[in-house]
């Protein structure tokens, strides 16, 4: 197998990344009858993948991983953008151009319960590529010292200058030497050549004594010990595997058509720790035994740092930083990437180290934040400058307030709460000062201070909850409570946006090249004026001590 | 087992170095064939015969000119030579072997039977020797299943493996099984276990003539079939009645009694009605499974407009009064050529098709959205598989089960269904017979003592309907795992399970 590395090795040393994604989008949803709201899954993205190289992308459930990988094999259509492999944009494929291209690049998935047909035979399952793409087609390569023109006739047809032919015909000497690749379950002597020189031209007919269906069984079986598997295992069906097995029967599927590119959408998550160490050092080493490039989709950060070459970072459609694994794992520039490393838990229990944890949820990819897509839950969003030196908790609850505001303004308003608001009755917010109350105390509730029930009137408990924030932020946090309690809540969101909103959530990051490897973030942070992400998180770590 | 799992050979090649057992079942199978190759060939000729006629009667309708009845002829006179060779072919239980018509003559002597044995007697044999045959041919058949899985399949298991344990554990889907068995024997060996034959006791009466002893006279004489069938109607009193298991004035035996005018055998009637049912039957279910099957998939794997459309086109015919639109369909074309083919069955098969289709597709809408949701339809796509392929190789057979469970559920409620026009005086016309017809003819007669006109129909529609709901239901639980507790490995939209 190594030497057939050295042989096609010279076709893939050519210049450039194998995959080059220029600002990608994938939306879902779109085209309504009556003006739509798409779901914004990758939302414009840009990145390359070097050839033998494995790119890591992570991020939380729904940050559209998964769609960004499959839009990378086709498998759902990019709304915007292009992804260029070997320098053809993919997107505009279609037909046999795109049948053919496949061949290049494919996909592992996730759950291997799903993602092999239980009626199948594990043989029939990782013939149905070659069946498809009616391999080996016996691309003749015919090497002519004169190098004249060659035409191909019989069996065979004539190899594509970049790809590394079945058969190869070496015209030098009197007699034709014929090899074949290593690929092909056939030796040469199963080729018969018959060549006919004329002074400019040379026509070549093959034919092969093997028929095309002992290859491909002969293929499937060699497959199935490629991946650790055994041959007899080729009339089982998935039901008879374990977990690891069948993910093993995937890999083996995905390599069938020899791909350069594939992407392995989370490949040992749904297998037990036990097993996922030898899934991965599986694909460890059909990488380096095929040279194949790997987009390793992820979400656990272990993982990751133990296969990848550079690591993506990714939230709500976006790539938040991007670069050399170490790089990235040891001193993380943008504030989601050291959320989310921060959440990795110490073996060590001893270390006292800070952990930062993230509010609430991701938002909606319907209906995504203005700005940075991570600036309604990061911990280190620039604040405007008179607010710059207000206490922890009182930028956390009018961020907790802000938060409560957009839930509700996305929140669909059923047939019941529009007939109520036509009624004129309440719609659900006459709580709200409870709301108030828990999120200004600083312990939740007024009942430690003191305040009677007796007196507790709405303003007595508003006064009383915005006690505790600093007075610099008392006043326009009251007026914005007084709006929503007189049924404004969108003045009020929009007065709490104008007084506490600043670069964060009004004008997109740059990717900004943040180390000499090349790494970038997207984060406000990195520009001049204002302090760097880690130095930002020391602050934030000690006031709360 | 000592399955050597290197070899890449085909069936042909396994069969080659292995040829016994396959040898041994050949050699049964040609063996059963040969016994009963007249009936099969009957059987064949009397369907392809039915439509090849239909299309003849069709043609000329439509083209007219005169190419046309030539062309007619030429099918006629085919079809003649056909049921010529047919009935010249050996058969080892068929009617002229096992004869059960003939006469008693006053010494209490049989004429004409077999061995000279009452016509009872010869009919019961004929009957178990008809239905023992069938059961064996089956038998074989499934010995034939057993000795490919045990020399010659290569896998050691497969999910149908489960399936077929759970169906053959499953008593109410074995009963409906036996039922349905019964039901098709009668039908394919109708002119064997008749007492009578259709073309003597329906079609063509008058051309045969029959003997009896006239004990008046005191010697044998001969009657048309049509004058012995007047006298021997049932017409609800006691002395105009054959009833069950009764001989009539001619010595012939009616195990289920007569009809009314004119007096046809009723068991003949319900054998050769058997047909008419399960060809309507399952021609329409036929087509309802098929509309549903293939816009089951497609609407599963595009989604979007395509579902819109079908969900329309199928909310439209649901809207539609089901019976009334039959009625109405019968009777627009009771002079059209359509409504012509086996006397309107045809036009009711494709109507019931049509009505059917859209609560089937609905049925298996559920189960084709969730399979086209499976990530090996995905993979498929990955590597280019053609959307066609996709769906026969990766979604059909996860809805098969689904269509065979709604299809045997659903037979009965055509049958039922046709009875009730040609109860009605719509649906198939005279003379072919449908069980509809004989329920009508009775059910003046139902407090008489020529109950059995209408009854026995009854009953037999009920048992047949109750056994392809039973078989359904064997189907059902054979089809999913969860039915038997322990194993939940195979089946229909596996779930869930793990590493």
């Amino acid at each position: 197998m190594s030497e057939l590395l050295e042989e096609d090795s010279p076709t893939r040393t050519d210049d450039g990344p194998l995959v080059e994604v220029n600002g990608l989008k994938t939306y879902y949803d779109t085209g309504g009858l009556f003006g739509s709201n798409p779901v914004k899954a990758v939302d414009g993205v840009d990145f390359a993948i070097d050839r033998g190289e494995t790119l890591g992308l992570v991020g939380e459930s729904g940050s559209g991983k998964t769609t960004l990988g499959r839009t990378l094999v086709q498998l759902e259509s990019a709304t915007e953008g292009e992804v260029l492999f070997d320098g053809t944009d993919v997107t505009t494929l279609s037909g046999s151009d795109l049948k053919n291209w496949r061949r290049e690049a494919q996909i592992v998935f996730q759950d291997p319960e799903s993602s092999l047909n239980h009626r199948m035979t594990i043989g029939e399952i990782i013939r149905e590529p070659l069946d498809v793409h009616g391999w080996p087609n016996f691309s003749v390569a015919v090497n002519d010292p004169d190098d004249r023109s060659v035409s191909v006739s019989g069996d065979g047809t004539r190899a594509e200058p970049n790809d590394a032919a079945d058969i190869t015909v070496e015209l030098a000497g009197a007699a034709p030497t014929i090899a074949v690749r290593d690929a092909l379950a056939m030796t040469a002597d199963s080729v018969d050549v018959s060549v006919s020189e004329q002074s400019s031209s040379v026509s070549v007919s093959v034919s092969v004594a093997v028929s095309k269906d002992q290859l491909r069984r002969a293929r499937v079986r060699e497959l199935l010990e490629t991946v650790g598997l055994r041959e007899e295992h080729y009339y089982r069906y998935p039901h008879q595997f374990s977990g690891g097995q069948r993910q093993r029967v995937g890999i083996a599927r995905s390599l069938a058509l020899e791909p350069e590119f594939v992407v392995l959408d989370e490949p040992v998550s749904a297998l037990d720790v036990s097993v996922q160490a030898k899934i991965l050092n599986l694909l460890d080493d059909l990488q380096s035994e095929f040279g194949l490039t790997y987009l390793f989709i992820a979400h656990d950060l272990s993982v990751v740092r133990h296969i990848c070459d550079r690591v993506a970072v990714m939230y709500l459609g976006h790539i938040m930083e991007i670069g050399e694994t170490e790089e990235l794992f040891q001193n993380p520039e943008n504030p989601y990437t050291y959320s989310l490393l921060s959440a990795i838990p110490e073996p060590d229990p001893t270390a006292d180290r800070e952990r930062v944890t993230l509010r609430g949820t991701p938002p909606s990819p319907r209906d995504p934040p203005s700005g940075c897509p991570f600036s309604t839950r990061c911990p280190v969003k620039i604040r405007p400058k008179e607010f710059r030196d207000v206490d922890e908790h009182t930028w956390e609850s009018v961020e907790t307030l802000r938060e409560i505001l957009r839930e509700r303004e996305d929140r669909e308003m059923g047939v019941r709460d529009h007939a109520k608001a036509l009624l004129g009755l309440e719609t659900g917010f006459e709580d709200f000062v409870d709301v108030a109350e828990e999120v200004f105390t600083r312990n939740g509730s007024l009942d430690a201070k003191g305040v009677e029930t007796a007196e507790r009137t709405d303003a007595a408990r508003i006064d009383g909850a915005l006690d505790d924030v600093d007075p610099v932020a008392r006043e326009p946090l009251k007026e914005a409570i007084e709006l929503v309690l007189a049924d404004k809540e969108t003045q009020a969101h929009e007065l709490l946006i104008e007084t506490f909103e600043s670069d964060c959530g009004e004008q997109s990051p740059e990717h900004h090249t943040v180390s000499d490897s090349g790494r970038t973030s997207y984060c406000h942070r990195h520009r001049t004026e204002f302090d760097d992400t880690a130095v930002a998180f020391d602050d934030l770590l000690s006031s709360a001590e | 087992m000592s399955k050597t799992v290197t070899q890449t050979k085909s069936l042909g090649e396994r069969i080659l170095a292995q040829p016994g057992p396959a040898l041994v079942w050949v050699l049964g199978l040609l063996l059963l064939c040969a016994l009963e190759m007249g009936a099969i060939a009957e059987m064949t000729v009397a369907i392809v015969g039915g439509l090849a006629s239909s299309f003849a009667a069709v043609a000329t309708a439509v083209l007219g000119g005169p190419v046309m009845p030539s062309i007619a002829g030429t099918i006629a006179g085919g079809l003649e030579s056909a049921t010529t060779i047919a009935a010249g072919l050996p058969d080892l239980v068929s009617r002229s072997v096992i004869p059960n018509q003939g006469y008693q003559t006053p010494d209490g002597v049989w004429h004409g039977t077999f061995l000279g044995l009452e016509p009872k007697y010869a009919w019961l044999l004929r009957v178990a020797l008809v239905y023992g045959y069938i059961f064996v041919f089956l038998w074989w058949l499934w010995r034939g299943y057993r000795a490919y899985v045990d020399h010659y399949r290569t896998a050691d298991w497969t999910p149908r493996d489960d399936m077929v344990r759970r169906l053959r554990s499953h008593s109410w889907g074995k009963f409906g099984l036996v039922v349905v068995i019964c039901f098709v024997g009668m039908a394919m060996f109708a002119p064997t276990i008749s007492p009578s034959t259709g073309e003597q006791n329906m079609y063509n009466m008058n051309a045969y003539d029959i003997q009896y002893y006239n004990s008046d006279a005191g010697s044998v004489e001969e009657i048309s079939v049509l004058q012995a069938n007047f006298q021997s109607a049932s017409q609800g009193s006691g002395s105009q009645n054959v009833g069950l298991w009764q001989y009539d004035d001619f010595d012939r035996f009616h195990p289920f009694g007569t009809l009314t005018s004119p007096g046809q055998d009723l068991f003949t009637f319900m054998a050769y009605g058997a047909r008419i049912s399960l060809l309507v039957g399952s021609v329409a279910i036929g087509i309802a499974l098929a509309l549903a099957a293939g816009l089951g998939m497609i609407t599963a794997y595009y989604k979007g407009l395509a579902d819109l459309t079908v969900v329309f086109v199928s909310d439209t015919i649901q809207s539609l009064p089901s019976l009334l639109v039959l009625m109405l369909a019968s009777m627009v074309f009771s002079h059209h050529w359509l409504g012509k083919i086996y006397n309107g069955g045809l036009l009711l098969a494709v109507m019931f098709g049509i009505v059917y289709f859209p609560n089937m597709w609905r049925s298996i809408r559920g189960p084709a959205l969730q399979v086209a949701e499976e990530e090996w339809v995905d993979a498929a796509k990955s590597y280019g598989q053609r959307s066609s392929t996709t769906m026969r190789k990766h979604m059909l057979p996860y809805i098969l089960g689904y269509l065979l469970i709604y299809g045997s559920m659903s037979i009965g409620g055509v049958i039922i269904g046709t009875a009730g026009l040609t109860f009605l005086g719509f649906g198939i016309n005279p003379p072919i017979p449908e069980w509809g017809r004989a329920i009508s003819m009775g059910q003046a007669y139902v407090t008489t003592p020529a109950w059995h006109i209408s009854l026995l129909p009854g009953l037999l529609i009920v048992v047949v309907v109750t056994g392809f709901n039973a078989l359904g239901d064997g189907i059902r639980d054979a089809m999913d795992p969860e039915s038997e507790g322990e194993d939940t490995s195979a089946g229909v939209g596996a779930t869930g399970g793990g590493a």
